[in-house]
């Protein structure tokens, strides 16, 4: 016990307490023989007190030492290679609750508002402005890249990328947490994630559309690379939409067939189940029951047809994606529009 | 009498043992029993353990790796009904480059790849074979010289 | 996340195998099953991850063993305990325990670790051909058998017999069956228990 608490309490931690040099005033390092013998007895208690006083408060950036916040502003800009404006990226990163807190604490010291305004503007216009460009492209990059896709599954996979997790993450990545005027903190998703938005549409002010387009399909639309599309869309029954798809197209009816199977009798048993049509092989998955690997034979097979399936070529970015043809207008096609289509004909041919 | 002279005979202590130990236990906080909680002891089991994981990273991984790879693709080869070293003898006449690892990469991560090299190695045997079959090619007679 | 585990479930899923062990050798045998149950017929191998595969072995009762083995061929055993050694040969070990032959020859050919014992639970030994139902129902496949099956002469018909084409007939006065091995055999130590 005693020697893994010196162990842990003099470890890794302070390995970097054991370098042997001092920093001089001068800041440079002058090399020291040795440790001194009061360190030991120092760094342990310097531990002990960490662990009686518990974690440092998480504190903003802005309290430490070195901080300006137009330099820090400039410098987002330039790591992500935009030329923005100072004043839209200033208003980009000012929320709404910054102003209120700022008005109410000015009011507090007995300052006039009125007579001496702050200046300020906040980001709800350019969020508004980013998110409907936002929302606008990752629609239409999708549906040129997938013109086959359902127009169901398009729009779960805009949700999914336009939810707050995802940009959120995406804005604490490139460092958009630290930079934010607001109330909270530590910021909350669905801030981080307007304000994002508020940064595209501060490009698209400054330089256009076309240049925030290509920040959101460089950020946003990058997060489904590796992804599991078919998991974004949950189809609830994807037999039947085959069946409708298949009907459409003039194929004949899907007809499940069991290729493989190992261990009925334990609890590890497997199945493998094929969908033929016409006797094509359209799309075959395993599961744990005849039920589920059917089910997800369908998926597959839908999944295939919407070229989303593992051998389909993977996105275009970059230089190749700005040569793309995109599909603002005309929507792809409605898998519950199919479905009702493929109801009632049935109802017409059971009724012939 | 007074020794003035005396404070220079304290002799100084040096650096404290402290830090010497804990390098040392940084790798031997896992041993078994005494080895691992006193100083003296460990240092010959450390010694011999550095000693072995030196020798395992030079060789035996080497070995062990070489023999999971061979496993894997003769595994792969299988399927297809090729033998492991057929097939690599063949993919290097053929000029192939690919070594072990990424094969048995191939035959779990990319096994329609690895079917058609099992492919290619399949063909190139039957060329030979239809090869060797053809008498003009390997007899001379007296009336064709 | 539903696709990627059924592909996962499919990929460390379990195959049961059969393999007919009817006039087939024990030794051989062991080298072509054992691989199945240490899983180093897929690609995914991996001495640590537990891949292997289910075996039925079925008819061991007729096992075949080539020359003399199943007179001279020894099977030990050593209790731990002074005076607990004990041996048996190959016939006699079979005649108490038809799969035990085959049992001890896989369990040899395994390396002494402690993977072992688990291997050797997912070996089914069935003496004849009836296998309970619940095992049967979850074989997929079968492992292709070491030897082939000679027919035995008494195995064909009187017609095919006397049809088969022959270089010489045998002369009236030779006395045809008069071959038999003549030995006595020692009765061994009935020591061995199973």
């Amino acid at each position: 016990m005693a020697a893994s608490l010196v162990r842990s309490t003099l470890g890794c931690q302070f390995a970097r307490f054991l370098r042997p040099s001092l920093i001089t005033a001068a800041g440079q390092t002058q090399s020291q023989r040795g440790v001194k013998r009061y360190m030991r007895a120092y760094l342990k208690e310097l531990y002990n007190r960490r662990l009686r006083v518990g974690p440092e408060k998480l504190r903003h950036r802005s309290e430490f030492m070195n901080w300006n916040y137009n330099a820090e502003i400039y410098a987002f800009g330039k790591r992500l290679g935009e030329e923005f404006s100072n004043d839209s990226l200033q208003a980009a990163f000012t929320h709404r609750s910054y102003i209120e807190a700022e008005e109410a604490r000015r009011a507090d010291l007995g300052i006039d508002v009125a007579s001496a305004p702050l200046g300020l503007t906040d980001n709800s216009e350019l969020t508004q402005k980013g998110e409907e460009t936002a929302s606008r492209y990752i629609k239409a990059y999708l549906r040129s890249s997938y013109p086959t896709m359902f127009e169901e599954a398009i729009v779960a996979i805009h949700d999914h990328l336009m939810s707050d997790d995802t940009l959120s993450h995406i804005a604490s990545h490139i460092g958009i947490g630290d930079l934010m005027l607001c109330s909270d903190f530590p910021p909350e998703e669905s801030t981080l994630s307007k304000n994002f938005l508020a940064v595209v549409g501060a490009l698209e002010t400054d330089k256009g559309v076309k240049r925030a387009e290509s920040l959101v399909r460089d950020l946003v639309l990058a997060q489904l690379v590796g992804k599991e599309l078919m998991e974004l869309w949950s189809v609830t029954n994807p037999m039947g939409l085959l069946m409708a798809v298949l009907d459409s197209q003039g194929r004949g009816p899907p007809e499940p067939r069991l290729q493989w199977q190992a261990g009925q009798r334990t609890i590890m048993a497997v199945y493998q189940v094929g969908i033929y049509s016409d006797k094509q092989l359209i799309g075959q998955s395993a599961g744990e029951r005849v039920t589920i690997a059917e089910d997800m034979a369908a998926q597959d097979a839908l999944q295939r047809m919407m070229g989303i399936g593992s051998g389909h070529m993977p996105l275009t970015f970059r230089t190749e994606a700005d040569k793309m043809e995109l599909r603002y207008d005309p929507k792809n096609i409605s898998a519950e529009e199919l479905m009702q289509t493929y109801e009632l004909r049935q109802k017409e041919n059971s009724v012939s | 009498m007074v020794f003035l002279t005396r404070i220079l005979n304290i002799r100084a202590r040096g650096p404290d043992p402290f830090w010497k130990r804990q390098f040392a236990k940084r790798l031997t906080w896992n041993f078994y029993g005494r080895r691992r909680n006193c100083h003296k002891l460990s240092l010959n089991y450390l010694r011999r353990a550095l000693r072995y994981s030196t020798e395992y990273r030079s060789k035996l991984k080497t070995i062990n790796m070489d023999n999971l790879f061979e496993t894997r693709i003769a595994a792969g080869c299988a399927e297809h009904g090729v033998e492991y070293s057929p097939f690599i003898d063949t993919l290097r006449e053929n000029n192939i480059v690919l070594d072990r690892k990424v094969l048995a990469d191939l035959a779990i991560y990319e096994p329609r790849t690895f079917q058609s090299l099992c492919e290619v190695v399949k063909r190139s045997h039957a060329e030979i074979f239809n090869n060797n079959l053809n008498p003009s090619r390997r007899i001379f007679t007296k009336g064709m010289l | 996340m539903a696709t990627q585990r059924v592909l996962q479930w499919r990929a460390f899923a379990r195959t049961w195998w059969l393999y007919d062990a009817a006039n087939q050798c024990p030794f051989v045998s062991a080298y072509r099953v054992v691989p199945y149950l240490q899983g180093k017929h897929k690609p995914i191998f991996h001495p640590l991850s537990d891949v292997g595969d289910h075996v039925v072995v079925i008819n061991t009762k007729d096992i075949a063993m080539q020359a003399d083995y199943w007179r001279t061929f020894t099977f030990f055993h050593h209790t731990g305990y002074p005076g607990g050694f004990s041996k048996a040969s190959a016939w006699r070990v079979h005649e108490i325990d038809p799969t035990r032959v085959m049992q001890l020859s896989v369990y040899s050919r395994i390396k002494g670790n402690l993977l072992r014992k688990g291997l050797m639970r997912r070996l089914h030994l069935f003496p004849d051909d009836k296998i309970p139902d619940e095992i049967l129902e979850n074989v997929s496949d079968q492992i292709r058998q070491v030897q082939p099956v000679a027919k035995r002469l008494d195995q064909y018909s009187e017609e095919e017999v006397t049809e088969f084409p022959k270089f010489f007939d045998w002369p009236e006065d030779f006395v045809k069956d008069g071959y038999k091995r003549h030995m006595t055999r020692k009765k061994p130590k009935r020591r061995y228990t199973v």
